[in-house]
């Protein structure tokens, strides 16, 4: 397959050092033809030579450079993104030394602090090394990455030649993810008495469901052999399973102000974070959205489940409005938690739902103290009301 | 970590000897031992085990004392050179870094010290040493400054990401990724980029042209702290006590032939070169000096035109490269059989305006120093100051004796050029100091000599045996010889010494002399000059030294002339002044020979030598234009075989044709196969082994590529970062019946990788039968 020529900008620039250079030039040059100094003649000569030399190295060492940027699939808020890129030297026998590898892009919407760096201190001729710089996202959303530049000052310092490379790719930004107390989801599934459900369908160890031929793996001792006998072939006992707890989160982004996004952000947070939370306790989770267009999600246990609910999340847009779509009749026996960006209302979710003002959401966020883990604080009093409520 | 600490220790080497240079420069050893032990020691102290810098105020308390002494040191009245103050102020401010915390800022701030400091060396010194160890020091600084550059880098990289991350989030260093082959590539980076600034320098230094120095530095140009102890300026001047400093410090390179015959090595040792003749004594300021009479007898060789120097034309004349001689006398008859030798003299120290010769003088080729003549005392003089640090070379022609009849000749050659009239009968006559006790001496060696002179007559015919007599009154051994001068106090330095101390050195011998002779009524002058006695054999040259500078005597007789007289004890003279053999003469010669290369090709290169330098290149390039238009006709004339004797009947052509097509299709072939190779060696990543095993391997697993190749025809392409056995895995796992030899052939593509097995018949036989399966199931 043919692959298509980069596009790629060269560019030099004359650092202050190198500024810095030609004026001490200028300055051997009328020492020597004043003083008619040969070793002064000769210092010019090897200063010349010098920027000679850097010049010539300079586009020749990065003549055949070529970089291919690997991205995550995703970043998390504060968290590091670690970008990966492969570079090739294609050059036949000039090795590239001090190079350092920039993304100029990702930055502007300030999604990320600044422009992640990257450093090779050597490719050599005819190879290929993969180098990796850390960027660290500001705010969820999709970030946009468009050029990178490799960028050296070898040999000498005083020039700058840098390579910017175009490579529009994305990568989407999670909303912050923390700690949630584990108590909020010990709170939700007491209010199921029995535990875990049993499914309905076979396939567990738990309690006779039925009789199937046998597939080859089952368990032996699963083989009922009265039927087996009685109709010539091997029958197994299909048992049911136990599932784990259902919850659906439903974050409601109706408030006041449309305008004033921070509660809405906090909200998301606190979602995405009860979400990844719950997925690791267990629950089959779902989500869905309220006041703006999203599709609902509903509870299943799978990473790759919680990274579609994360991605939504990550790219939601809180400044459109609109309903989720789907369908929410056929969610059947699952725990509703409604994470309010306003004040909240009941009008969100069934009517068993736990709901959670923004107010709150603060209280539920487990921080790293080095004091013992310490009461919850002086709960509000819609929350001491909702608690009584489950009691 | 690893850039960082290497960047340390060559930063450190750098500075040091860096200021180790400037000291050798200055020629200042207590700046050596001083400098380079406080560099030194300041590693020990600020980067080694528990080191810790000096206190920011102690330093910042240093540097303001530094630039105070920098200032106070140019004030009026202070005798400091601003190059050297300014030199020694970059030593403090170095030393003052060394001891201090370094950023990169601080780390290229003493690098730039460094350089600026070598700058001023440069200025100030020119000795072979000095160039030894710019050319180390370049060469370091040329690898701390490569290793800087990548220390840079990775510090901005770390930087940039500490400001970037959220509060309270510790970064961890960025991991320097580096490829294989690292520090051969970056030597060898680093010697091509030497190599090429070294070009390049020495391009521009050859052909950058050259001219007079305008002098807009001042002081800083022509800078030359060295004692010229062998040289006391214009004439001689006695009454000094104390040891004299013997300087080793060279003056002049001296060949010489005979008849254009080069002579034995060696045979002209002893041979006296004449500098500076004086006539009269000067007793208030106790020196010999030349008459004003006699100086104004000075006449100008090949004057050039008032203005026509400053021309650029004049500067930039084309040099013929010949030899053109200015003849200095018009010779009597019967000279003509005369013996001429040949001296070749190359400056190389001061010579302070008179230039060295044998005397008698026949002719000149005076090169572009531009000489005056005087034909009474036969003293050349330079017009142009010839210092140690701009060239002067001259060849001058000159009798091996002295011939009769030599003052009329020269008065031949220059009276018509309206020569300064000139009272010879009181010129070099009359008695020097009136003293009773020196007519005492005087009369005792004429008693001795047994010989009668009149001191009115201008000359008898046996006045060079009373100069004999007086020789042989100084040598006798009443007289010692001695560099360590004893003081006289308010005496005549003559009187002491031949009354007195009678203990001198040859100044003294030859001034005392000169006293007695024209006691007696002698005509008689001191000469100045030096005396050959160093024969480098590596270079094929006499080296004169400051050292070798000496004085005798020359003493009048009519119808002899002129008759050389030294009356210094020639053993002792020989002693001091020799240059000394033993086991590491050689390596003397050699050192010598390379020092003095070193002044003559790079310190004293000048705009007559980048002229032979451009027209040395410009003949080689029309030879190489020639031999390439000559090579070009061989070709043309192969041509024209080929086309005579294969291409002008129909078989010679298929003939030829056959031939160009099988050479044609060798070449493609080996081309084909060489690529082929080298994308095999590349896929299956055998860059690292030795060559022989490259081939042997790449040829044995040619299976595996072939097994790839199928692969990829339907789509499955193994990208090259992932390994073998994660492919094979990968391919198992999604079709383990589809892909089934792929785990077998990348087993044994393993076995002989890997495990050193060889390919051999029960292995290809499983390879083919596996890659047939393979074919089937895809």
């Amino acid at each position: 397959m043919r692959s298509r020529k980069p596009r790629i900008r060269r560019r030099y620039h004359l650092r202050m050092g190198g500024w810095m250079y030609m004026l001490v030039m200028g300055f051997i040059t009328v020492a020597a033809f004043n003083s008619q100094q040969n070793l002064l003649f000769w210092t010019f000569s090897l200063m010349v030579g010098v920027l000679l030399v850097s010049v010539v190295m300079a586009t020749l060492m990065m003549r055949g450079l070529r970089v291919t940027r690997l991205l995550p699939d995703h970043a998390v808020v504060d968290e590091p993104m670690t970008i990966r890129y492969q570079l090739t030297n294609q050059n036949w026998f000039i090795p590239c030394f001090g190079m350092q590898v920039v993304e100029m892009d990702g930055w502007r919407n300030g999604r990320l602090r600044g422009k992640p760096h990257g450093w090779v201190m050597h490719l050599g001729p005819r190879s290929t090394v993969q180098a990796e710089a850390t960027g660290y996202a500001s705010k969820r959303g999709a970030v946009d990455f468009e050029r990178v530049r490799i960028v050296s000052s070898f040999p000498f310092g005083m020039l700058r030649k840098s390579l910017t490379f175009y490579s529009p790719s994305r990568v989407v930004v999670y909303p912050k993810l923390f700690r949630i107390r584990r108590e909020l989801l010990w709170d939700i599934r007491s209010i199921e008495p029995t535990g875990a459900r049993r499914s309905e369908d076979g396939g567990g160890s738990e309690e006779f469901y039925g009789l199937r031929e046998y597939r080859p793996g089952d368990s032996i001792k699963f083989i009922d052999w009265k039927h087996s006998a009685r109709i010539g072939k091997l029958v197994s006992r299909d048992m049911t399973r136990l599932t784990p707890p259902k919850l659906m989160v439903v974050v409601d982004l109706n408030r006041k102000d449309w305008q004033e996004t921070e509660p809405c952000e906090r909200a998301i947070a606190f979602a995405a974070s009860l979400i990844c939370e719950a997925h690791l306790e267990g629950f089959e989770v779902g989500l869905m959205v309220e006041g703006v267009p999203f599709p609902v999600f509903p509870p299943h246990h799978s990473r790759w489940h919680r990274s579609r609910m994360l991605h939504g999340l990550g790219e939601l847009d809180t400044m459109q409005k609109g309903q989720s779509k789907g369908i929410t009749a056929a969610i059947t026996g699952a725990h509703w938690v409604v994470v309010h960006a306003g004040d909240g209302g009941r009008g969100v979710g069934p009517a068993k739902a736990v709901h959670l003002s923004h107010k709150e959401l603060e209280h539920w966020r487990l921080t790293y103290q080095p004091s013992v883990p310490a009461k919850p604080k002086a709960a509000p009093a819609e929350r001491e009301m909702e608690v009584a409520t489950w009691a | 970590m690893g850039v960082s600490v290497s960047f340390k220790k060559m930063a450190y080497i750098q500075v040091v000897l860096g200021i180790v240079a400037y000291a050798v420069a200055e020629g200042n050893p207590v700046l050596v031992l001083a400098g380079g032990t406080l560099a030194t020691l300041s590693w020990y102290i600020v980067e080694g085990p528990g080191g810790r810098p000096l206190p920011e105020w102690l330093l910042n308390l240093g540097v303001i004392a530094a630039t105070g002494w920098l200032f106070y040191s140019q004030l009026p009245g202070s005798n400091q050179v601003l190059i050297y103050s300014l030199g020694q102020f970059l030593i403090f401010m170095q030393l003052f870094k060394l001891y201090e915390r370094k950023g990169n800022r601080d780390w290229a701030q003493l690098m730039v010290l460094s350089l600026m400091q070598m700058i001023c060396a440069m200025l100030v010194g020119a000795s072979f040493l000095f160039g030894i160890l710019i050319a180390i020091y370049m060469g370091i600084t040329l690898f701390t400054v490569l290793v800087f550059q990548l220390k840079v880098g990775h510090d901005e990289v770390n930087l940039v990401n500490e400001k970037q991350a959220p509060p309270g989030y510790k970064t961890s260093p960025v991991p320097a990724i580096s490829s294989r082959h690292f520090t051969r590539h970056f030597n060898g980076l680093a010697v091509v980029s030497g190599l090429g600034c070294l070009l390049v320098s020495a391009v521009g230094f050859l052909a950058m042209p050259r001219g007079e120095a305008s002098g807009i530095l001042g002081d800083l140009a022509n800078i030359s702290k060295r004692q010229k102890t062998g040289i006391s300026g214009e004439g001689m001047k006695l009454g000094s006590s104390g040891r004299i400093e013997l300087s080793a410090t060279p003056i002049l390179n001296l060949r010489v032939t005979v008849n254009g015959k080069p002579v034995s090595a060696g045979a002209y040792e002893g041979t006296l070169l004449r500098q500076l003749v004086m006539d009269k004594y000067n007793p208030g300021k106790l020196s010999w000096d030349r008459s004003a009479e006699v100086v104004r007898g000075d006449v100008v060789i090949n004057p050039v035109e008032k203005g026509a120097q400053d021309t650029p034309a004049a500067q930039e004349a084309p040099d013929t490269g010949g030899e053109k001689f200015t003849e200095l006398m018009v010779g009597p008859p019967g000279l003509a059989d005369e013996p001429v030798v040949r001296q070749h003299i190359t400056l190389r120290g001061s010579v302070k305006g008179q230039l060295f010769s044998m005397s008698p003088q026949v002719r000149i080729d005076e090169r572009e120093i531009g000489v005056s003549y005087n034909p009474y005392d036969r003293v050349l003089t330079s017009r142009k100051p010839t210092d140690g640090d701009s060239r002067g070379v001259y060849i001058v022609e000159s009798f091996g004796r002295e011939p009769p009849g030599l003052t009329a000749a020269y008065l031949r050659r220059w009276n018509p050029q309206g020569l300064a009239p000139f009272n010879w009968s009181d010129y070099a006559r009359g008695p020097v100091v009136k003293d009773i006790r020196v007519t005492t001496v005087a009369r005792f060696i004429l008693a001795g000599s047994g010989l009668e002179r009149d001191p009115a007559a201008q000359s008898t015919f046996h006045d060079h045996a009373l100069a004999d007599a007086i020789v042989q009154h100084l040598q006798k051994g009443e007289y010692a010889y001695t560099i360590d001068l004893p003081d006289v106090g308010t005496m005549d330095p003559n009187v002491a010494f031949l009354t007195d101390t009678r203990r001198g050195h040859c100044e003294l011998f030859a001034s005392g002399m000169c006293v007695l002779a024209r006691e007696l009524g002698l005509r008689a002058r001191t000469v100045r000059g030096a005396r050959v006695s160093e024969y480098n054999r590596v270079g094929g040259y006499y080296v004169v030294r400051e050292r070798n500078m000496h004085a005798w005597v020359e003493v009048w007789q009519d119808g002899t002339g002129w008759k050389v007289y030294d009356p210094s004890p020639p053993a002792e003279v020989a002693r001091v002044q020799g240059a000394g053999g033993g086991v590491f003469a050689f390596f003397r010669n050699l050192y010598e020979y390379a020092e003095f290369k070193w002044v003559d090709k790079v310190i004293t290169y000048g705009s007559s030598e980048r002229r032979s330098v451009i027209r040395n290149f410009e003949t080689n390039l029309e030879s190489v234009t020639a031999m390439l238009a000559k090579l070009k006709e061989q070709i043309d004339a192969v041509l024209q075989m080929i086309q005579r004797r294969f291409l002008n009947d129909a078989f010679g052509f298929v003939v030829f044709l056959t031939a160009g097509g099988v050479v044609l299709l060798t070449l493609v072939v080996s081309l084909m196969v060489m690529i082929k190779r080298r994308r095999a060696i590349q896929q299956l990543q055998l860059a690292s082994v030795s060559r022989r095993l490259q081939r042997r391997l790449a040829k044995h697993l040619e299976f595996y590529l072939q097994m790839l190749r199928v692969l990829e025809k339907e789509g499955f392409i193994k990208p090259i970062w992932q390994t073998p056995a994660s492919f094979a895995a990968q391919l198992e796992l999604q079709n383990a019946v589809r892909f089934a030899p792929v785990v077998p052939l990348t087993d044994l593509f393993y076995e002989i990788r890997f495990g050193g097995r060889p390919l051999d018949s029960d292995r290809s036989r499983t390879i083919g039968g596996l890659l047939e399966t393979l074919k089937q199931t895809l």
